[in-house]
């Protein structure tokens, strides 16, 4: 038979793994571009993160009617993604916002302990969006929640340093947020790095763009900062986070135009594609919202792993 | 690659314009970009064409199914990841159809299969080519079932023959289309490559893992069979991605020509069989024969195959012209912005959640984002009132004219140039539901 | 001293000798005075130790009120926890006798003096006399603040006297800054006495006084274990940690004793900057002397680069981004400057320490009350800054940020720039109360705004009187002159660092800008200059200089320092790169070129396209096409993306014979270009060459380019070929 010359790339570098939760689960860690064993002998799948909020508000129907009314409950609906087989839970805490709903910060930290409690699974906690309120119940947070390392989402260019200082006070993990660009990725973990989170606390979220919706872009992003993180790029050598819920956003995912066929199995697949691209792109940690789309997802990546 | 000025170093330098260029320049500047070939200028000595062929060959073979406008174009590869260039030629979506159907089963799938067409911002989304796949093993049915879906069905067609004698019966009949003749897994490579060269048509053949590919591709090659398509028989996911890596990687980086051909898979229908799809899209395949495909799974799978192919250095642009979101009247407030594709879009999404229908008029800065455009001169205040007046938003509603934060600075002079009052939005696309709120309130 | 006694348990020996002072010292004796503290404050712990042992059994753990990290130097620094008393005897007998060389030996002192001050603190505790630890829970909300800068910095106010007149201002200034005090000895009780009440809530903490000053300490190294991560007896990270943050400076005033002074070395270590009235040895970026009490803060928020919190801008009239957009018509003028209709200019000088008082606005001649409606007036704008990082260089880029400053107010309005702006105020502003201050404190806020790393101190004159415009229009005219002379003066040859601008990468990836004095980026918005100032104030941006290394080949611009860092950038895909040739090895264009210049068909010379230009060229390719074939972070030899000014450079394609080679470019470039072309070509000795290049009222087509060359004679002809 005809020999092959030899195709893997000797990068010398890879990501850093990085603990998570009770320490059990562990993001992170490849030496290669994804799932090729031949260069990257990680054999870690990606983990996923199944989306939680405390306030239904703004919360697709299509997504809510998914969870035979666990949704309902934030701790319940996380144990329900347990079952499902999420490896994280994101917690997204919309109702602190009080044109949104009515969570105080006592209800926040309650209700991360129970999760915590009751699904014992690694935590990621994102804020409202309004920087006065996310300032003052992430820190609570951090600060309550102790037995757990979360990752406290998210810290940008402009606004980093209160929530990054409160996650180290705490010993968490901040994810930096960059809007589709490697340098600017790069420039937060330099910031963070410069501030004195160090490198295995830092994840990143580079913007994964939903399918459709510029997905493109954050593809060919993804791709970069991966291969220059292998090949020796220190400050991106940090797990890469992708959200792919923003698939529900997109208007040809849900929409009940006749001819698309039927919209929940459209929207599972929207979602399923913009995941698979993600981690086929060097996505460590993705953030799901459709119990149909991670269970598919999960399922391919663990075979495309080789094993669990 | 060549460069342009490699390519020029080898033309006739005349300007004689024959290949349809001014100068001898523009066309050397064409060929470097791959957007023309070599033949077209017909005054260039055919050792330079010799000469440069060898050097500029793409590592993957281009193989073209079908005749026409309509011709599908596989390979012709150039890189490994989109962001190095581009990726050439979208890959390629087929369902197949059996010969032992009956002729009205026959037509309802080739009906089903026009019906995945799906028209998107300027483009049209389909299904590229319908499959007839010999499970007979006989020659009269087969072309009984070809000659029903050409009944209905003017795209390129592929044969799924794994009988050579059934195959020179086929192309004998159809050479003229050009159909790839997919024979599978076979002894007979090549008495496929032979009959398939001697019909001028493209072929495909599988076979288990790359050595085994590579080894057929060889056979193929030595029968005089240049446009070839290799099916390297993955059977499960895993095998799909790290044996199309390998193929391709060795070909681009290695110049390991058996394996430089377009890839690719025959799956079934459901989901599994998308999700090989959604594989092979991203990772090197150029060709994916399904049984079946759901409108479901068509749409999101054709959207990926667009957003991977398109060309990165190219900004993707929306059309100028006036979006109405939600259901905007007579007082809905009127934003703008550029048409960079991204731009359009995250606004376009932030402007749905705030759930306040909005005029958006988008206007044409040559694929600028908004900042970008300013600076450059693409996106002055004399341009956005002539959107305006070109989609006559101004008369549809006497709402707020919302600036884009950005671009505050064009404020005065588009009140100007409008002759009505403007608010200044946000710097960030994500407060614009905020924005909305206030201002509608 | 009976307190103190009391408090330690100590005898009055040891505390008298610690508590002798000096009010000036040189090097070597400022660290023999600290070495002599620190050896003293360790006899003096032992005493109280054993003292302490006899009464509450060796095996008492030491530790202070509500804290979980025990005596947190040493457990920060040392790594040593759950110190019982006898440990600490232990402990503090195995350190060595201070060595009193250098400055080394100082930071040897202030450790070993902080380590047994905090020992004798915690016995203080023990003994039921403790005070001034702050515990972990207010650490963890304040140190929160300090170390994401809501709170700038600390202050540890140290010595002092009773009566000082300068205090209450000094504490005002600081609160208004929203800067934290921590006050130790005497301060304490001169704040009393002037009436200041002190307490968390007024972010002014008292300390306690002699070995009290650690309490400053043990926050810092807390802050650093608690929000850096820090392990404790990591030294080098604390270390680096505490470098940066939290933000401390020590004002030290009056006689220093030798505690203190061990302590002061304590502090150093400590990331604090100290700064004194007395007359210590001053060490950069450590000790600094100030003998004007009432400036002692502000030389330390310098010395420490503390950013002090910019307070909102407080105009009569609305400000900011949205209203730098506005029209001001003539009918709605109040008032306007400049525009040819009267004198104007701006100008932003960077000027030594004392020749600024930060904040200040100065309005000379009529303020806007005692101008008649309608009026054109003379008018200087005249900003003044100073800043240890600032110079010459800055000057420009600072300036430029006028004409935002000014048109962020409502019903203000600027253009232009130099001795060429153009200011209208309305009538609307008028009316609101806008004044010609309002225009100087506008003025002020910017640059604090975008450049306080560079300005610390910022100042602005408002001049609207004639008479008084004389002496700073000479200088302001100097100014321009000067700069301009300067960037004309800058050669390639003559730096030894070009600068890269990545900003373009995040849509041609493989792109890199390499921006010499003579070769401006190619979208013609950065120059070296610029490049330049833009590292200073973002060291981590977008430009970052890039030393050239050994020339490789001088005539085609070839340097290996720029080679290696366009290879790594481009991961490989560009080997090399030419400066000064678009044949060989060209610099990649990324797709905002202003102009591309193209090898014309016969090989002889060369078509410039500027983007404004839509029409057909010689080279048979429009500017879309050119740049669509040649953009995206690729070298494509025989074509390049340039900005405008590198036309007029001497190093424009030097490789292939500079600008004679051009023989084509639109009419509007000419245009653009002005009489700068023809002096150039007039300069290099070809004072023909402007109207023997053509444009698309000559051709449009290759052949009728190369006849038109051959007609005029144009001097490519008699070059070599291109290849
Ligand atoms: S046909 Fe050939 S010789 Fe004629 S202009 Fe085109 S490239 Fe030049
Ligand atoms: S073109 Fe301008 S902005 Fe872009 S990289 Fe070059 S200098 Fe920077």
């Amino acid at each position: 038979m005809a020999e092959i010359p030899s195709v893997a790339e000797k990068y010398g570098s890879k990501v850093g793994e990085v603990p998570v939760g009770h320490g059990d689960y562990v993001a992170g860690g490849a030496g290669g571009m994804p799932f090729l064993s031949f260069e990257n002998p990680s054999k870690r799948r990606p983990m996923i993160a199944g989306e939680v909020r405390d306030s239904l508000v703004g919360y697709p129907e299509l997504a809510a009617g998914m969870f035979s009314g666990r949704e309902k409950d934030p701790a319940d609906w996380a144990m329900m993604w347990k079952e499902i087989g999420a490896d994280m839970i994101f917690l997204r805490l919309t109702g602190t916002d009080p044109s949104v709903g009515t969570t105080t910060a006592e209800d926040a930290v309650r209700i991360v302990k129970e999760i915590d409690e009751r699904t014992r699974l690694p935590i990621m906690v994102h804020g409202c969006g309004v920087q006065e309120i996310d300032h003052e119940i992430l820190p609570r947070i951090c600060s309550e929640v102790r037995d757990t390392r979360l990752i406290v989402s998210c810290v940008e260019e402009e606004d980093y340093k209160r929530l990054s200082a409160a996650a180290m006070a705490g010993g968490h993990h901040v994810l930096a947020f960059s809007n589709l660009d490697i340098n600017l990725a790069k420039q937060m973990n330099i910031l963070l790095s410069d501030f004195g989170v160090e490198k295995d606390n830092i994840f990143m979220d580079p913007l994964m763009a939903p399918l459709g919706m510029g997905l493109d872009y954050s593809y060919s992003v993804n791709e970069r900062i991966r291969l220059s993180a292998l090949r020796g790029d220190r400050m991106l050598q940090v797990p890469m986070v992708c959200h792919t819920g923003e698939a529900w956003d997109v208007a040809d995912a849900t929409s009940d135009e006749p001819g698309l066929g039927d919209p929940a199995h459209r929207v599972a697949w929207w979602e399923a594609i913009t995941a698979i691209c993600a981690m086929m792109s060097g996505a460590d940690l993705l953030v799901m919202r459709g119990p149909s789309a991670a269970d598919m997802v999960r399922v391919y990546a663990e075979e495309l792993a080789g094993g669990s | 690659m060549a460069t342009a000025i490699e390519y020029f170093k080898l033309l006739p330098k005349t300007n004689c314009k024959d290949c349809g260029q001014p100068t001898c320049l523009a066309f050397a500047m064409l060929l470097a970009n791959q957007k023309a070939k070599l033949e077209d200028c017909p005054h260039v000595s055919g050792e330079a064409v010799e000469a440069m062929k060898e050097s500029s060959a793409p590592p993957v073979n281009t193989v073209k199914v079908g005749t026409g406008e309509n011709a599908v174009a596989m390979g012709g590869e150039n890189v490994l990841y989109r962001h190095e260039r581009r990726f050439e030629n979208p890959i390629a979506y087929a369902v197949s159809v059996s010969d032992s159907w009956d002729a009205p089963r026959i037509a309802e799938a080739v009906a089903k299969a026009k019906s995945l067409a799906f028209d998107r911002v300027g483009m049209v989304f389909r299904l590229d080519l319908v499959s007839v796949s010999n499970d007979s093993g006989e020659s009269d049915e087969f072309l009984a079932a070809v000659d029903a879906v050409l009944a209905d069905w003017d795209l390129p067609i592929m044969f799924e023959i794994n009988d050579v004698g059934v195959a020179e019966a086929a192309l004998s009949r159809h050479a003229a289309l050009k159909p790839l003749v997919y024979a599978g897994e076979t002894a007979d490579v090549e008495a496929f490559a032979k009959l398939a060269t001697k019909h001028g048509c493209p072929l495909g053949i599988r076979a288990k893992g790359v050595e085994a590919a590579a080894d057929a591709a060889e056979i193929a090659a030595k029968a005089g069979c240049k446009d070839l398509v290799l099916d390297l028989g993955a059977s499960n996911l895993k095998e799909c991605l790290e044996w199309q890596t390998i193929a391709r990687r060795a070909a681009i980086n290695r110049k390991f020509r058996p394996l430089g051909h377009p890839l690719m898979n025959r799956v079934g229908c459901g989901e599994y069989a998308v999700a090989t799809a959604v594989l092979s899209t991203l990772k090197y395949g150029s060709l994916v024969v399904f049984d079946g495909l759901e409108p479901y799974e068509a749409l999101p799978l054709f959207t990926l195959r667009q957003n991977i192919y398109t060309d990165p250095q190219v900004p993707i642009q929306v059309k100028q012209d006036l979006y109405p979101i939600g259901d905007p009247g007579p007082h809905s407030p009127i934003m703008f912005t550029t048409n960079f594709s991204l731009t359009y879009f995250t606004v376009r999404a932030d402007i749905e959640k705030s759930k306040i229908p909005v005029w958006l008029q988008i206007v044409n800065t040559e694929g600028l984002s908004v900042l970008t455009a300013y600076s450059a001169g693409k996106f002055e205040p004399e341009r956005v009132a002539a959107a305006f007046e070109e989609s006559g938003v101004l008369d549809k509603s006497d709402g707020p004219v919302v600036v884009p934060g950005l671009v505050a600075r064009m404020s005065g002079k588009l009140s100007e140039e409008i002759g009505r009052d403007v608010v200044v939005g946000t710097n960030e696309s994500k407060d614009i539901p905020k924005h909305l709120r206030e201002i509608t309130s | 001293m009976g307190g103190l006694e009391e408090r330690y348990g100590v005898g009055a020996d040891g505390i008298a000798y610690l508590s002798e002072t000096v009010t000036a010292a040189d090097v070597p004796g400022l660290l023999a005075f600290a070495a002599d503290g620190a050896d003293a404050a360790v006899s003096l712990a032992i005493e109280c130790l054993v003292n302490a042992i006899g009464e509450f059994g060796g095996e008492t753990i030491m530790e202070y009120p509500e804290t979980g990290y025990g005596l947190p130097l040493i457990t920060g620094w040392k790594g040593i926890e759950g110190l019982t008393l006898s440990g600490a005897l232990e402990f503090l007998r195995s350190l060595p006798k201070t060595a009193a060389d250098g400055l080394e030996g100082g930071m040897e002192a202030g450790e070993k003096a902080m380590y047994s001050c905090e020992i004798l603190e915690a016995v203080a505790y023990l003994r039921g006399h403790g005070g001034g630890f702050v515990p972990d829970r207010v650490i963890r909300e304040l140190g929160l603040v300090l170390v994401d800068e809501t709170i700038p910095g600390a202050a540890v106010f140290l010595g002092g006297e009773l009566g000082d007149p300068t205090l209450p201002d000094t504490v005002r200034d600081l609160q208004s800054k929203g800067m934290l005090g921590l006050v130790a000895g005497e301060y304490s009780r001169a704040m009393e006495a002037a009436g200041i009440r002190m307490g968390l809530d007024r972010m002014l903490y008292p300390l306690g006084d002699f070995a009290g000053l650690v309490h400053a300490l043990n926050f810092a190294v807390r802050a650093a274990l608690i929000f850096g991560g820090v392990t404790p007896g990591d030294k080098t990270r604390l270390g680096k940690y505490l470098a940066k943050r939290p933000k401390v400076v020590v004002l030290q005033t009056g006689p220093i004793s030798k505690l203190e002074a061990a302590l002061a070395f304590a502090a150093l270590l400590h990331g604090a900057a100290i700064v004194t009235d007395i007359d210590l040895p001053e060490i950069p970026k450590a000790i600094k002397v100030c003998k004007d009490r009432s400036d002692m803060l502000q030389v330390g928020i310098e010395e420490r680069g503390i950013n002090v919190r910019l307070e909102p801008l407080d105009l009569p009239v609305g400000y900011g981004p949205a209203f730098e957009g506005e029209i001001i018509r003539k009918p709605d003028t109040y008032v306007e400057a400049g525009g040819s209709r009267s004198r104007s200019f701006e100008i932003l000088l960077s000027v030594g320490e004392g020749e600024v008082e930060d904040g200040k606005v100065e309005v000379v001649g009529p303020e806007i009350d005692g101008i008649a409606e309608g009026s054109a007036i003379p008018l200087a704008m005249v900003v003044k800054v100073y800043g240890a990082g600032m110079h010459g260089d800055l000057e420009p880029v600072l300036e430029r940020r006028f004409h935002q400053s000014i048109n962020y107010a409502e019903g203000v309005w600027h253009t232009g720039q130099r001795s060429s702006n153009w200011v209208r105020v309305s009538k609307f502003a008028k009316e609101k109360g806008f004044k010609f201050r309002d225009l100087g404190r506008a003025l002020i806020h910017g640059i604090r705004r975008e450049f306080s790393a560079v300005a610390t101190r910022v100042q602005a004159t408002i001049i609207t009187d004639p008479a008084e415009m004389g002496e700073i229009a000479r200088i302001a005219e100097e100014s321009y002159a000067a700069r301009d002379e300067r960037m004309r003066g800058l050669k390639d040859e003559s730096v030894g660092n070009f600068y890269t601008c990545t900003m373009c990468q995040s849509f041609a990836p493989g792109h890199i800008c390499i921006i010499s004095p003579e070769r401006v980026g190619l979208c013609g918005a950065i120059n070296w200059l610029d490049a330049k100032a833009s590292n200073e104030l973002a060291p981590k941006g977008p430009n970052a200089p890039v030393p050239k290394g050994e020339p490789v080949d001088a005539v085609k611009g070839v340097w290996d320092g720029i080679n290696d860092l366009v290879r790594a950038a481009s991961m490989g895909s560009v080997e090399k790169i030419c400066m000064y040739s678009f044949m060989d090895s060209p610099m990649t264009s990324c797709g905002c070129f202003e102009v591309v210049v193209g090898m014309t068909v016969d090989m002889q010379g060369v078509v410039l396209v500027d983007r404004d230009f839509q029409g057909m060229t010689p080279l048979g390719m429009k500017f879309s096409t050119l740049a669509g074939s040649i953009g995206g972070g690729r070298q494509t030899p025989g074509f390049m993306g340039i900005g405008k000014k590198y036309i007029m450079s001497d190093k424009f394609i030097s490789a292939e014979g500079g600008l004679p080679r051009v023989a084509w470019m639109p009419s509007g470039l000419k245009r653009a270009l002005g009489p700068e072309l023809a002096e150039r070509c007039a300069e290099i000795g070809y004072p023909d060459l402007p109207s023997q290049i053509a444009d698309e009222t000559v051709t449009t087509e290759a052949e009728g380019l190369m006849e038109w060359m051959a007609e005029v004679g144009h001097p490519a002809l008699g070059m070599d070929p291109l290849m």
